[in-house]
């Protein structure tokens, strides 16, 4: 493969930057369009959980691996985003506009969580996230006013256009959609001058304060769109469990979101998507070997989450980069081989650095 | 008139004194160079004019406006540009980003225009990024255009965070240490950088240098420190010939 | 009268559960202090612990003393194991990398835990069990609640006087300090920060045992685990004493608003005092503000 010459700074602005990147995601895409015609309602199901997953990704990789604040919170903006959108819709509001309120109400929930978390960073962020999230939780279990208490409630099944939006089909096509418009949001912001922002406080906030840019406000922007886009996931999410609970939203949930976009690879979209991915397929697979397991392993109830923790602990221990980083070298190695140096995707010998001043 | 102007600025930490009382005005155009040994409080004097720190006492004036309180991301727009001692880029962006993370002080494109990467966004960012080429171009760093900062060597680096500063399109610039880190011919080369900077762009220059050579090159003054108070002020060499900083350097009176 | 006497057992109550967050707490800032980084499989360490002792006392039927002894020996052990296998590996990668690898290490111990002792809450007799201490005629106090409170005292006694007066503990305040000046001293800096988890997975394991009498041993008893985090920022999450206090602070708010506040008050105490000192008093209460110098 030979970069194309570039003749225009145009060039660099666009989304897909060589012919042969345009057409393999227009490919993707024609093919994400006529799964549904082709595979089992079963399959349809999960890839719309899927793609749930995926919007949530972009939006926490937008905040953890752009902007370098990490949330362990985020199910609490899944939950907010769900409860909105679906009460909403009880009270009769059309889907088109109930599920872009949501957004925009669990993106207010995200700047007033931001706010006051604006001088934390790294540790007391993700504590005080981790705090937040369980006192939504805590909110969405006991308000039985608004939320129906533990036993939640059903969602409405929503028509567009005088469309039922049902079934696995129903969430299929509607979660693409909106994952499509959000990749799109997401790289537009990253190609803005306010993504170049955000990298810029994940990288030095010192500096980025001195460049200009404005630290308190870029990151309660960063927090809102994240806890927005997270939200939009959430209104989807409710269609996509058909009944509401507030238990699904609880710590583990905030957890394996984050855990997405470590296991795809801290800063990219591509390793956004990765991380959801392998966070549904992984369940699958275990359920296609659970009998086979020895020891009675396959009916213990704790094999996913400590899956999940053995594949993070592995991930963070031996490729902190993620599949995407995993990705890239692959590439790199296809791309140079026989010549490929080993040395080349060597980490560097780290030593301890302070955090504490940053 | 003096761009700049520091007028009785001091800071304390807890107790410590680190400047007490010092005063100085910076003329347009000029290179004015500041002098001491460690712990002198030349690194606390450019923290509080990049409003880092805020005086405990004492007014600083940039370009007839008082500029004592103002938030410190605003600094940037103001036509004042730093770069710093051991280096601040942005590591895990190119080249090319972090010079165009200069370039934000310039930027006025709304939220909702930049969600939707409207055409008045993409006409801002190639007028930003011809800046930012026209700075590559200046500092002759093309080939590393698309490279990651973490991997560039350090002199390089050096470099860079000039040209980030210099993307700001500042009047004013500081430079903490603009030689440490680099080998002689590293330092003679920035010493061309500088005067380039000084006579090419016009832009006035407030540095922080320890290598006497470096000062002497480039300095129309030079200002020089001792435990946060002012021993000596003129050219290069009246500081340099001047006993105080010869005994606060070498510790006892000449021969 | 008989208000005043409530509201003593009530404070008492929260000093004993706050003993236990301020236990971990300890764990915490230890290990912050020394590596910078924060384990989020603090409880887990806990709750193996409290296994750890069930299997001693409760199963194979040991002394109480005995067996409590050999626990916190052994999850000690696996403290340094788990700093020489897997942290010192990680050393230099962002904090929140370490973060969320501990919170992976806590999802491997809950299910090791499930796997190795089950799903079924336990626990064993010790000699505080169901026994009580009356003060006069009218104050009775549990003597599980109050063992608690006099074991978290000798305990920071102990350690108090190890980190004064031992050479080993000076050598882990020094290396907490500054790492490479004592690297240069010639102290086993490596060595040092694994001896340094584990205190504090042994500090995690006297806190399980203490906990017994008063509550079940389960393999979700590690989230007291996130409590503690409250305790730590409160006392400033670098102070040992501060992560003491705070954690007393935390146990008496939260019994007492679960005493005078409406149902679900409780469960969110811990987490709102969290927020409101994150938000009011960043440093804590025995903190500092220190600044990155540029």
């Amino acid at each position: 493969m030979i970069a194309p010459f570039k003749v225009s700074y145009r060039q660099d602005l666009l989304l897909a930057k060589t012919p042969a990147a345009k057409a393999s995601y227009a490919v993707l895409l024609v093919a994400l369009a006529v799964i549904p015609l082709v595979m089992g309602e079963f399959y349809v199901g999960e890839l719309g959980g899927l793609f749930i997953f995926a919007i949530a990704g972009v939006g926490l990789m937008l905040l953890t691996g752009y902007t370098g604040l990490v949330s362990l919170g985020h199910a609490a903006f899944l939950g907010i985003g769900a409860y909105a959108h679906a009460i909403m819709l009880a009270q009769g509001l059309p889907f088109l506009i109930s599920l872009p309120m949501a957004g925009v109400i669990t993106a207010a929930f995200g700047v007033a969580i931001g706010v006051p978390t604006l001088r934390m960073s790294g540790l007391y962020l993700a504590i005080s996230t981790l705090a937040f999230g369980s006192i939504i939780g805590t909110v969405l279990q006991k308000w039985d006013a608004l939320t129906g208490g533990f036993d939640g409630f059903a969602v409405r099944t929503p028509t567009i256009l005088g469309w039922k939006i049902q079934g696995a089909m129903g969430t299929y096509y509607t979660s693409l959609i909106v994952l499509v418009l959000v990749i799109w949001l997401a790289l537009n912001i990253l190609r803005a001058p306010l993504g170049r922002a955000m990298v810029a406080i994940r990288d030095s906030e010192i500096s980025a304060q001195s460049m200009g840019i404005n630290l308190a406000v870029t990151k309660s922007i960063a927090f809102g769109v994240s806890a927005g886009i997270t939200g939009l996931a959430g209104g989807l999410y409710a269609h996509y469990v058909r009944h509401l609970a507030p238990d699904s939203f609880d710590i583990l949930l905030s957890i394996q979101l984050v855990t997405i976009v470590f296991i795809g690879g801290l800063g990219s979209m591509h390793g956004a998507i990765f991380g959801a991915v392998f966070m549904r397929l992984l369940p699958q697979a275990i359920a296609m070997v659970r009998d086979d397991l020895p020891f009675g392993l396959g009916r213990t109830p704790g094999l996913e989450p400590s899956l999940f923790g053995l594949i993070l602990v592995l991930v963070i221990m031996f490729e902190p980069g993620g599949i995407n980083g995993r990705w890239m070298k692959l590439k790199h190695w296809c791309k140079s081989f026989p010549l490929h140096r080993r040395a080349a995707s060597r980490r560097q010998k780290s030593y301890a650095k302070s955090e504490r001043l940053r | 008139m003096s761009i700049f102007v520091a007028d009785e600025i001091a800071m304390n930490f807890g107790g410590i004194r680190a400047v007490e009382g010092v005063s100085f005005a910076v003329e347009p155009g000029e290179v004015f160079s500041i002098i001491g040994p460690n712990g002198a409080g030349k690194t606390t004097i450019f923290n509080m004019i990049s409003r880092i720190y805020t005086p405990s006492a004492g007014r600083m004036m940039f370009d007839g406006a008082d500029i004592t309180n103002v938030p410190p991301h605003t600094i940037a727009s103001l036509g004042i540009a730093r770069t710093f001692q051991n280096i601040e880029l942005f590591a895990n962006a190119s080249l090319l980003q972090n010079l165009l993370i200069g370039r934000h002080c310039h930027s006025k494109v709304g939220l909702l225009a930049q969600l939707g990467f409207t055409s008045a966004v993409r006409d801002a960012e190639i007028a930003h990024r011809e800046k930012a080429e026209e700075v590559i171009e200046f500092l002759g760093v093309q080939r590393y255009r698309d490279q990651l900062i973490a991997n560039l060597p350090y002199g390089v680096r050096k470099v860079v965070e000039l040209g980030r500063a210099l993307c700001i399109e500042p009047r004013l610039l500081l430079l903490d240490e603009p030689s440490s880190g680099l080998n002689v011919e590293e330092t003679e080369e920035m010493g061309h950088w500088i005067g380039d900077i000084r006579r090419d762009l016009g832009v006035t220059i407030i540095m922080v240098e320890h290598d006497m050579k470096l000062v002497h090159m480039v300095s129309d003054r030079v200002l020089a420190l001792a435990s946060g108070r002012i021993l000596a002020l003129g050219t290069s060499s009246e500081v340099q010939n001047d006993p105080e900083v010869i005994r606060a350097y070498i510790g006892g009176a000449p021969a | 009268m008989e208000s005043v006497v409530g509201l003593l057992q009530l404070i008492i109550n929260g000093a004993a559960t706050g003993c236990i967050y301020g236990l971990i707490a300890l764990g915490f800032v230890l290990i912050y202090k020394a590596t910078e980084m924060v384990n989020f499989a603090q409880g887990e360490i806990m709750m193996l612990g409290g296994f750890a002792a069930y299997t001693f006392v409760g199963i194979f039927g040991m002394n109480y003393w005995v067996g409590s002894g050999l626990a916190v020996l052994a999850t000690a052990a696996f403290g340094y194991l788990l700093d020489a296998v897997v942290l010192r590996r990680v050393i230099g990668q962002p904090q929140f990398a370490v973060v969320m690898l501990t919170l992976g290490l806590a999802f491997i111990f809950r299910a090791g835990a499930g796997i190795a002792w089950g799903y079924d809450s336990v626990a064993f007799v010790t000699p505080f069990t169901n026994s009580i201490v009356r003060f006069g005629d009218t104050l009775v106090l549990g003597a599980d609640n109050l063992s608690i409170i006099f074991g978290t005292l000798v305990l920071c006694g102990v350690l108090y006087l190890f980190f004064s007066r031992t050479r080993l503990g000076i050598a882990m305040q020094a290396s907490s300090q500054n790492q490479l000046a004592a690297y240069y001293m010639g102290i086993p800096v490596r060595r040092v920060f694994s001896l340094i988890w584990a205190i504090s997975a042994g500090v995690a394991a006297v806190a399980a045992i203490l906990l017994v009498p008063v509550q079940m041993v389960d393999v979700n008893s590690g989230i007291v685990g996130f409590k503690a985090f409250a305790a730590a920022v409160l006392g400033g999450f670098g102070s040992i004493p501060g992560a003491l206090v705070g954690g007393v602070v935390v146990g008496v708010v939260e019994q007492l608003a679960g005493f005078y506040l409406p149902t679900g008050f409780q469960e969110v105490t811990s987490n709102i005092v969290l927020l409101a000192v994150l938000i009011l008093r960043p440093q804590g209460l025995f903190g500092q503000v220190i600044r990155k110098r540029v």
